[in-house]
């Protein structure tokens, strides 16, 4: 959000719009930079909670019921998904790719998410089984791959991604119908049946795959078997669509769904570890969630959680799949069974301003006390997760913090922690923070050696700096001793909680990068300019690197970068003649109120895109930077014109060139970019006709042609 | 210039009521009302290019619409310009195999929230963008607030050369901005017909000048799911 605001020129006077101004990513999602997680909001914590994305809490669960084995060492996210999440936070999509990298060699289908998608991988079996068959011969087998390759080119035609004009059915005179053996003419059956299928002619598809029910070859009687029944489901599926294309799950002809279960059911007893089992067992599933029979799946989701191997992506595939089609359909939570999807749901129900997702769909009743002791006994085997709930409880709903310290004692002094380990010990320190103990900052320091350098540790980290950031210890945070290394947490302390020694002590060398270092450097001279400390900054100067930046993005990549080199080789002068940045920090530190240092400095932040400086937006209340400062107040430069127009003294042509100036703070909006109180329009115009009707003859009395 | 801020005697402003008006968005997650069907003109999210794949675009509406009856805008969402080549053509296709299945399709709506001090290489992507479509399909593109009170005339300029109409945001999540009463009146500097995007349910009151504008062409309700 930071580069954003500064590449987007908020209104000053309308600043409640940050966020909107050209979010880069996400819907505007970035990392919160706190540890309450009482509300849902788009990132998620490593800490198990009310607030997180519920397959966040499902995975975690997952891992520290199933044991989850290893956890990789580096995380798989964008330079920019960095700057918004940090390490503390991530999103689902960032935790599952980190946890889960995907191969990136994988090729990309266009055929993904559509009937089609199976239709290679289908290709390859068929054309084994052909080759497997003894009664086929090669002439046969030639036709059999030409028909596999039309049905291949119908579904990529119909798949959306080609530019070619697409056949509105499937050319079936591209099928041979003549073979020389009758198992070969069973295949040709075959394909004709996937070709219906793929094209969406139900009956001739089922019609088809029927026939072959007494199919010689084995691989084509059950693979006909198992088409049967997925063309049931895929038609059940396709009742559901309405004229806009949507899914509309009461539109969806549950008769017809629950024929496809019978279907299904039926392929399965006949090859009950069959070559389609697996899948045929999932597409159960889906034809119950079709016909409206989700809240029923509970205990077979609650088992297949319990048995799915927590290393794999199976396990993002399969809550990805409970999530969608289980935990909030309407009634899910009488469907609640085993202790993961119960312990999520909870958490769910814990959330302090229920309904305010998205969708609406987490519009639970507030879990009471009662509610939850009645869950107790599917939780025997799991004593430290139901009494973790119940510290969740204490925590976000009834704000008693001591209890939560009962509920959970202190265990932070392990090699390492478990999802659920962990997920205790930070709300301990949570509760400690609240309750100001004077442990807090000992017990982070004892819990942030055995994490995870993953997110655990960041996450801790940010625990830590926060309660050194209120107690006014920033310099302990950003010492050489410190234990905080995420750079986005040393980052935000830096902008926003450091004052002029800390700054400097960095900026002079002490920063552990040279990113660090000219950050320091920018924020120390940005803060010392804007608040009158004219001297110190002429002193700091040379802290700005010259080789450094002097944009804050690249021009090519668009990567945010640090501009520390503006106070090196900004702009200094434009039409209004001003010396360097050095020569008017000499003549301010001589005198304040030096008029051309005053009108200098004001072209200085002009030019070098310093209006509406992101530097000058409060952090918001309780998230890290928000609790300590760089002391002083920023003058903005309409003071400036404002103080030199009324002051006495002046030339003529500063006079004027302060009013151009003051005008053109409203160019072209008719809202100030430079920063202070807005003026009404009739101020803005009494500066323009005074600078018309006085200073007329002056250059900038010449040049002004509107106001604003 | 300044619009006078509301005086006390305006009335207070009322939620969006979407079945007052004629034109909407559907984000790809939405359930379309039944009264979507009389719309005169709907805007379809359909796929959207993300930041970390600028080679395809990740339909998000796999179906076809079956020519519902309004007049239809294929929208994709681009979290990046620098579109590779296969994105183009899916883009193309999508529109094509929408125009086949028999909807009235009146152009692409590119949905990307551009820096406002970007908007000189977003025109330069909307004029190439352009240059590759169908002459007899529209472009349209979302734009915020603060690009007509923040944006230089030249990067405006472009923007209306290359685009048929802005809908332009007032809304952030599920609420209008706060304040847009003082963004309204830099939408006169937009040199191209503009629709003003109204977040269903969020608060909106109509400026007495804005329908007097003669590039305003109305409201699009941007729908939310129940």
């Amino acid at each position: 959000m930071r580069k954003v605001l500064a590449a987007a020129g908020v209104l000053a006077g309308l600043a409640l719009w940050p966020a909107a101004a050209g979010a880069s990513g996400g819907y505007g999602c970035v990392g919160s930079w706190t540890l309450e997680a009482g509300d849902y909001g788009c990132d998620s914590t490593v800490v198990i909670s009310p607030g997180n994305d519920t397959r966040v809490n499902m995975l975690l669960l997952l891992r520290e019921l199933n044991g989850a084995g290893t956890t990789p060492r580096d995380h798989s996210m964008e330079q920019w998904e960095y700057d918004e999440y940090g390490h503390s936070f991530f999103d689902w999509q960032q935790l599952t790719d980190t946890l889960y990298p995907v191969d990136d060699q994988t090729e990309y289908s266009s055929m993904n998410g559509t009937r089609c998608q199976s239709v290679e991988q289908g290709g390859e079996q068929f054309m084994a089984a052909v080759a497997r068959n003894r009664a086929i011969g090669a002439a046969d087998r030639d036709r059999l791959a030409e028909g596999r390759a039309a049905l291949l080119d119908f579904c990529v035609s119909i798949s959306g991604w080609s530019t070619r004009n697409m056949p509105a059915e499937f050319d079936s005179a591209a099928l041979s119908r003549s073979y020389s053996s009758r198992e070969a003419r069973d295949f040709g059956t075959y394909i004709s049946g996937a070709a219906a299928f793929y094209a969406g002619e139900w009956r001739g598809a089922k019609a088809r795959f029927a026939s072959l029910r007494g199919a010689r070859d084995e691989w084509v009687r059950e693979a006909a078997r198992y088409m049967e029944a997925r063309t049931a489901l895929a038609e059940a599926n396709d009742s559901g669509l309405n004229e806009w294309g949507f899914y509309d799950a009461d539109e969806a002809d549950q008769q017809k769904a629950r024929e496809a279960g019978e279907a299904l059911a039926a392929y399965l007893e006949a090859y009950p570890s069959g070559r389609f089992s697996t899948s045929a067992r999932g597409l159960q599933r889906r034809a119950r969630w079709i016909a409206g029979e989700s809240v029923q799946q509970g205990a077979n989701y609650a088992r297949l959680l319990a048995s799915v191997d927590a290393g794999s992506r199976a396990a993002v595939d399969l809550i990805d799949e409970v999530e969608g089609k289980f935990f909030f359909v309407d009634g899910a939570e009488e469907g609640m069974r085993g202790p993961l999807l119960l312990a999520v749901h909870n958490l769910m129900r814990m959330r302090s301003t229920p309904g305010q997702e998205w969708d609406n769909r987490h519009d639970q009743p507030l879990l009471t006390t009662a509610q939850l002791a009645s869950h107790e006994a599917v939780f025997t085997d799991h004593p430290e997760l139901f009494t973790y709930l119940q510290a969740n409880r204490a925590y976000y709903i009834d704000h008693d913090y001591r209890r939560v310290l009962q509920l959970l004692p202190d265990d932070a002094r392990h090699s390492s922690y478990s999802p659920l380990q962990f997920s205790r010990q930070m709300l301990r320190g949570m509760a400690l923070a609240q309750l100001g103990d004077r442990n807090e900052v000992g017990f982070w320091r004892e819990l942030i050696e055995g994490t995870d350098r993953l997110y655990q540790r960041p996450t801790v980290e940010l625990g830590l700096a926060l309660a050194w950031e209120r107690a006014g210890q920033v310099d302990r945070a950003l010492g050489p001793d410190s234990p905080i290394e995420d750079a986005r947490v040393r980052e935000i302390l830096i902008e926003y909680s450091t004052g002029p020694e800390v700054l400097r002590s960095l900026a002079s060398g002490a920063g552990r990068t040279q990113d660090e270092r000219d950050r320091a450097a920018y924020v120390l001279l940005y803060r010392e300019l804007t608040r009158g400390e004219y001297a110190a900054a002429l002193r700091d100067l040379s802290l700005a690197r010259a080789g450094a930046p002097t944009t804050n993005s690249d021009e090519d990549t668009y990567e945010p970068q640090i501009p520390a080199g503006v106070f090196a080789s900004g702009n200094f002068t434009g039409a209004y003649a001003c010396p360097s940045l050095r020569e008017t920090l000499q003549r301010l530190s001589g005198n304040a109120r030096d008029v051309q240092g005053r009108l200098c400095l004001g072209d200085f932040y002009r030019l070098n895109g310093f209006d509406q400086h992101y530097l000058d937006y409060d952090r918001d209340e309780g998230t890290l930077g928000s609790h300590a400062s760089y002391p002083g107040e920023a003058t903005p430069r309409s003071r400036f014109y404002s103080d030199i127009i009324a002051q006495r003294g002046v030339s003529r042509e500063d006079r004027a060139y302060a009013l151009y100036r003051a005008i053109h703070c409203y160019a072209p909006s008719g809202y100030s970019s430079c920063g202070g109180e807005q003026v009404a329009e009739e101020q803005r115009a009494a500066w323009f006709r005074r600078l018309k009707n006085e200073f007329g003859d002056t250059r900038w009395g010449e040049e002004a042609e509107y106001y604003w | 210039m300044l619009a006078a801020c509301g005086s006390r005697d305006d009335p207070a402003p009322e939620p969006v009521d979407a079945r007052q008006y004629d034109s909407f968005f559907l984000w790809s997650g939405v359930a379309p009302p039944d009264y979507l069907s009389d719309a005169e003109s709907v805007y379809l999210l359909w796929g959207e290019l993300r930041m970390d794949d600028p080679e395809h675009v990740v339909a998000l509406r796999r179906e076809v619409p079956r020519n519902p009856g309004p007049e239809l805008w294929l929208v994709v969402r681009a979290e990046r310009l620098d579109w590779g080549e296969p994105a183009y053509a899916e883009l193309l296709a999508q529109a094509e195999r929408w125009r086949v299945a028999g909807n009235p399709l009146a152009g692409v709506q590119v949905d990307f929230d551009s820096a406002t001090l970007r908007l000189g290489s977003y025109a330069r992507f909307l004029r190439d963008l352009r240059g590759r479509m169908p002459d007899d399909l529209k472009l349209s593109a979302t734009g915020l607030m603060d690009w007509t009170t923040g944006a230089a005339d030249d990067d405006l300029a472009a923007l209306a050369e290359v685009l048929d109409e802005v809908v332009v945001q007032t809304y952030q999540g599920r609420s209008t901005v706060p304040g847009y009463e003082a963004y309204l009146p830099s939408l006169e500097r937009l040199e191209v017909p503009y629709k003003v995007g109204l977040v269903e349910g969020g608060e909106w009151q109509e400026p007495d000048w804005l329908p007097g504008d003669p590039e305003f062409r109305g409201y699009v309700v941007f729908l939310l799911a129940p």
